[in-house]
């Protein structure tokens, strides 16, 4: 990964945890037996992960939320 | 029937569809159809009342808990879905006010989906009013050390005495010069320490005025790193650490204000070693609602 990440890039990259973080862990949640059950995800685990690991992915799929 | 790509095609399990729901509307509301998290099947909407969900079908040979598991280690098909998610609820807040479901949240029949909008129709109802007219922004606050540390040295009587002694004593005595050293950085250290949680504290009451509602949230951290490489992980800078990371609900004709607000507390802090970055906005996740732990 290049040192010097130019500014765009690096929004974009917390764009893409704070979703993370937001999609994963946030949200309406409904308990019970109703819905087809997830094992918990350590989410900031993998979403760091993920990050770290697919910029690219994430690039080819920008949500345009830009600041 | 659809021209959906081959991956979901899976003879066996094919046929079998869960109901992948993204988030919770008005019944009224003007919705767009847009692509489903499977990349093939549009959005459907599925109205019970007052409310609608927006859904779509996805097959349970990817979706049901077993192949969820697994495939939810991918990072990679991870990442694709969650942002497929955001992108469904994205489209739909252009439209209006909505809540946006935790990921994966599939029903077996449109007839579950139906049952669980009756059950907690109150609740969506009351939920829907209180986003109106609102939007969520995230705020994190980055420290950098050194400016952090230069700032504190810069102010505090009793860094400032020891440094000055260290500077007198550094050629006469190096020993206990090398002790002081030590004993200075430490408390440097703890002051710099107390001036971030401090300044968080005056961040967080700074924004408070421009906002409906405040969620403080862990900071996004590497976990099982000795290294803090996490600031930069999230878009701080080289030196950072990520100290605060708060979700605001603000009021959409408020908006203006409450970034107003965050450019004008960076402008006076500049100096400290600590800056406010804002994003958004955001569907609001962090002020949904829960439903079912004490639900019949």
């Amino acid at each position: 990964m290049p040192a010097d990440l130019d500014p765009g890039v690096a929004e974009h990259r917390i764009t893409l945890l704070e979703t993370l973080d937001r999609v994963l862990n946030k949200g309406v949640v409904i308990a019970g037996d109703v819905t087809i059950s997830v094992a918990d995800v350590d989410l900031i685990f993998v979403g760091l992960r993920l990050l770290l690991s697919s910029v690219e992915t994430a690039r080819g799929l920008r949500l345009g939320r830009e600041l | 029937m659809t021209h959906e790509s081959g991956a979901l095609a899976t003879p066996a399990a094919g046929n079998r569809v869960g109901w992948y729901v993204y988030g919770v509307v008005p019944w009224s509301v003007e919705v767009p159809v847009t692509t489903g998290i499977d990349g093939g099947r549009p959005t459907v909407f599925i109205p019970e009342g007052p409310t609608m969900a927006v859904a779509s079908p996805v097959s349970l040979s990817v979706f049901d808990s077993e192949p969820l598991r697994r495939n939810m280690e991918d990072p990679h098909w991870l990442t694709e879905k969650v942002c497929r998610h955001e992108a469904v609820v994205e489209a739909m807040m252009a439209m209006g006010p909505i809540l946006p479901m935790k990921f994966c949240t599939i029903f077996r029949s449109p007839d579950a989906v139906r049952r669980m909008l009756r059950e907690n129709a109150l609740g969506f109802q009351e939920a829907l009013e209180f986003v109106q007219e609102k939007e969520e922004w995230g705020v994190k606050g980055f420290a950098h050390r050194g400016c952090l540390r230069e700032a504190v040295l810069r102010r505090d009587p009793e860094l400032h005495e020891m440094a000055e002694r260290l500077a007198t004593s550094a050629r006469a005595r190096p020993g206990s010069a090398f002790l002081l050293k030590r004993r200075m950085d430490d408390l440097a250290e703890q002051r710099r320490m107390e001036r971030a949680a401090e300044l968080i504290r005056e961040a967080v009451e700074a924004l408070r005025p421009s906002v409906v509602q405040l969620a403080i949230n862990s900071p996004l951290r590497v976990r099982g790193t000795n290294t803090d490489p996490s600031a930069s992980a999230v878009g701080g800078d080289p030196g950072e650490e990520i100290m605060l990371n708060l979700a605001c609900l603000v009021l959409r004709q408020e908006v203006q204000t409450f970034l107003a607000e965050v450019q004008r507390w960076n402008e006076a802090v500049a100096d400290q070693g600590l800056r406010l970055v804002a994003s958004g906005p955001w569907p609001p996740y962090n002020f949904s609602p829960r439903f079912g732990s004490d639900a019949g």
